[in-house]
């Protein structure tokens, strides 16, 4: 029997081998990335020029669009608003073709087959929302709405433009709440709580009214996973409206949740939350229940400011647009 | 200054709601629970012990507190990386509405395996006990060790978790990497017994530096030399900052990925 020193050899060779892939793929890489250069430069150029004539295509497109612009503080001369929404514009890449992996990945890397479109989820828009008012959002799906409730909670950063606002007073409540279906529905409490902003203190005191509202006080120590989506949703709205903590509203496609009492009961809380001072933003695809709630609305389409002004004048042109399009 | 004060308060509340669900989702189906962080590297010591104790007889001295010292260090290494590494993609919808910065997701992963560690050190002073090593003071400077090493990792986490966003195979490229790298920090074996370059090579491992720094203040009751601390904290702080940077820069790339 021969006593092979089994384990220390068996090292030496690993880290050799591993030094060595690992020198291999670097050298690949950097090989990889010296060809591409060359062929990016062109591409780039011709990626610009394109570029330029998108831009000049809306360019000429854009006086209609203004035409339609009502001016958005025909009713708060001289106020300072709340939110100041700047020449937004915000910029999306999408992938042209989807690799299935890795190897996938580099193949197509390696003949340049992975191009970018760009995506343009908002292209120059501005609005002001002031003090108390209950501002709607509408437009048809994917036209940037939600985007813009992204920009203006903080949560993306704009490509360019700006936003004026006070994030800490900004309260976002969206669809899909981020509760863990794992933890008990009371952990949950406290999970999401201090994600949006809470002190611990401040859940002790609410918890009870946090509770009491979603009407869910025999389901506590229950996990989430067991709740219907109603339940599910109850909780997090009111989380978010707990106290009078939020100064600024923003509402995701929410009222339209739960059963109609539910529905009155969330839409009567937010009604005393906008006579308490708040600034309420929503987005809804029931135009009904912009009509019924807003004091203004601002209209994107396609990405595109179309229209802000008072609910009445906006829903009805919006209608008609609609049904011009049928 | 109250201000800031109350911005702390909320991080810490945060981190250990974060935290606390980790490690309630961690293990929510064992019945021995977190007891598990204390008895797995003692049972994986009981098999490494009985595997390579008579093979490194005589290079090593009290072979099992060798192995366990390298051991738990490696693992909370390879488990606050590798958690970090999801941290980002595992709170999507938590993201969006962070009022604190995005890094608190990783920060929890990183306060979970320390936590985790925690326990793992009730196993780790009672093997030191029962192996009869001798107390000395050096035995303070292990967790400033331990510090260094949570922040080398937390570097690496933020790297991680932002490249794990854009390029999802990483995770499998990384528990390689890992494999390689734990041949290659002398966990188990004495690093006397391999060659000259690879000995060197070795001690510029970050994982090895940690682990040979703990080792002799805790095993040998010394005062590390100076070129081991120059390591440690190069590394450490290195790292930190290269990660924290990455985060920075990728953080509203990440936002429109997700």
């Amino acid at each position: 029997m021969v006593m092979v020193k089994f384990s220390v050899f068996n090292i030496y060779v690993v880290g050799i081998v591993g030094v060595l892939l690992f020198i291999l793929a670097v050298e690949g890489i950097v090989l990889g990335i010296k060809k591409l250069v060359e062929n990016r430069e062109l591409k780039k150029q011709q990626a610009q020029a394109d570029d330029i004539r998108k831009e000049k295509k809306r360019a000429e497109k854009k006086p209609s669009v203004s035409m339609m612009l009502i001016e958005d503080n025909w009713d708060h001369a001289g106020e300072k608003p709340v939110i100041k929404v700047e020449d937004v514009t915000m910029e999306f890449h999408l992938s042209s073709s989807t690799p299935s992996g890795l190897k996938d990945y580099l193949i197509q890397m390696l003949k340049r087959q992975i191009t970018y479109r760009k995506l343009y989820a908002l292209y120059h828009v501005s609005f002001n929302v002031y003090k108390g008012e209950v501002v709607g959002i509408i437009g048809t799906n994917g036209s940037g709405k939600s985007t813009i409730l992204k920009i203006i909670s903080g949560a993306l950063k704009p490509t360019k433009g700006k936003v004026y606002v006070d994030k800490k007073k900004i309260q976002l409540l969206t669809l899909g709440t981020g509760f863990d279906v794992e933890l008990t529905a009371r952990e949950n409490v406290y999970l999401n709580g201090s994600i949006i902003g809470y002190s611990r203190k401040f859940l002790d005191e609410h918890y009870d009214e946090i509770v009491e509202f979603a009407e869910l006080q025999d389901f506590m120590e229950e996990k989430v996973k067991n709740f219907s989506s109603g339940m599910v949703s109850r909780l997090g709205f009111s989380i978010a409206t707990a106290g009078d903590a939020a100064e600024i509203l923003i509402l995701d496609e929410v009222l339209s949740v739960g059963d109609e009492f539910f529905k009155k009961k969330s839409l009567k809380r937010v009604k005393e939350m906008i006579h308490g001072g708040s600034t309420v933003l929503m987005v809804s695809h029931s135009l009904q229940t912009i009509l019924d709630n807003c004091s203004k609305v601002v209209w994107i389409e396609q990405g595109e400011l179309r229209m802000i002004g008072e609910p009445k004048t906006v829903c009805e042109a919006y209608r008609s647009s609609k049904a011009e399009g049928e | 200054m109250r201000e800031t004060i109350s911005t702390i308060r909320q991080y810490v509340f945060v981190i250990r709601e974060l935290t606390a669900r980790e490690i309630k989702r961690k293990y929510a189906r064992s019945s021995l629970g977190i007891i598990w962080s204390v008895l797995s590297p003692l049972l994986f010591m009981v098999v490494l012990s009985l595997v390579f104790s008579t093979m490194f007889k005589r290079s090593i001295e009290n072979y099992p507190i060798y192995y366990l010292t390298g051991q738990i260090l490696w693992t909370m290494y390879g488990g606050a990386t590798n958690a970090s590494m999801t941290a980002l993609t595992d709170n999507k919808s938590l993201l969006i509405k962070a009022k604190l910065p995005k890094q608190v997701f990783i920060l929890s992963r990183i306060y979970t395996s320390l936590v985790n560690f925690g326990f793992t050190c009730i196993a780790y002073v009672l093997m030191l006990f029962v192996f009869r090593i001798k107390p000395s003071v050096t035995m303070f400077l292990f967790p400033l060790d331990v510090l260094l090493m949570l922040l080398f990792s937390m570097g690496i986490g933020y790297m991680l978790a932002i490249a794990y966003v854009f390029f999802a195979d990483i995770k499998y490229l990384y528990s390689v990497f890992l494999t390689l790298l734990m041949y290659l920090s002398a966990v188990f074996y004495p690093i006397t017994s391999l060659s000259e370059g690879m000995q060197k090579a070795i001690s510029c491992n970050p994982i090895y530096v940690f682990i040979a720094f703990a080792r002799t203040c805790v095993m040998y009751g010394e005062v590390p030399d100076t070129e081991l601390w120059i390591k440690a904290v190069c590394w450490s702080v290195g790292s930190f900052l290269a990660g924290w940077l990455v985060f920075r820069k990728n953080e509203n790339q990440v936002m429109k990925k997700v």
